[in-house]
């Protein structure tokens, strides 16, 4: 399936290059049912993450008790330590439903989406990034 | 046919450090508040049953994940 990049603001003030106006990230829509009914949340398809990470105050409006997970602490590129709680959860992806692990932490605040990442999604679906599209191709791998 | 990214650079752009919840159609931003529970219940009461939750963050700078 196709799914399309989505673009966001940048800081006019803190840019290299100062013609361009947005970002255009791999953000994608994934599709949640909740007791208190469904909603969606925007994701960022990053290769570059091991693990599927979500903000923690999702976990805790989908029920979960968040630190009763089990704890990983992880590293992001400033190089401080970040703590998650992994819980097995499902949503939809494109209409397709997805179970994985995914880790929730409190230390996400400064960041707008939630992580996909190697375990999780790309362990199960076929990725192609076409930014000069601003598209990309998902395609659920299947058991054999 | 190349088909356009959705541009959230204007819509966004003058939130901070806040949960949204957005239309899922147009985009459009129907609640804002500190945690989740609060803009999905809010856009909930305004008629929109399956709202977009995203987050502001303080700024909106570049990203190396």
């Amino acid at each position: 399936m196709n799914l399309k990049y989505r673009k966001f603001p940048t800081d006019s003030k803190n840019c290299p290059f100062p013609n361009q106006k947005s970002a255009l990230r791999p953000v994608i829509q994934i599709d949640f049912e909740s007791p208190n009914g469904g909603f969606g949340y925007f994701v960022l398809i990053d290769s570059g993450a091991d693990y599927c990470i979500f903000h923690a105050t999702i976990g805790e409006y989908l029920g979960l008790d968040i630190k009763a997970g089990r704890e990983l602490t992880f590293y992001g590129t400033s190089g401080e330590p970040q703590k998650a709680y992994f819980h097995k959860i499902s949503f939809k992806i494109g209409g397709n439903p997805h179970e994985c692990d995914v880790g929730f932490s409190y230390d996400m605040e400064k960041l707008a989406y939630g992580l996909l990442g190697q375990y999780g999604f790309f362990d199960k679906w076929i990725v192609k990034f076409e930014y000069h599209k601003e598209n990309v191709e998902i395609k659920e791998i299947t058991k054999r | 046919m190349k088909v356009k990214a959705p541009d959230l650079s204007k819509i966004l752009k003058k939130y901070s450090s806040e949960w949204l919840a957005l239309e899922p159609t147009t985009l459009r931003v129907v609640a804002v508040g500190e945690k989740p529970k609060i803009v999905l219940d809010d856009a909930k009461k305004k008629g929109i049953k399956h709202p977009v939750l995203t987050r502001a963050p303080k700024d909106y700078g570049t990203y190396i994940l």
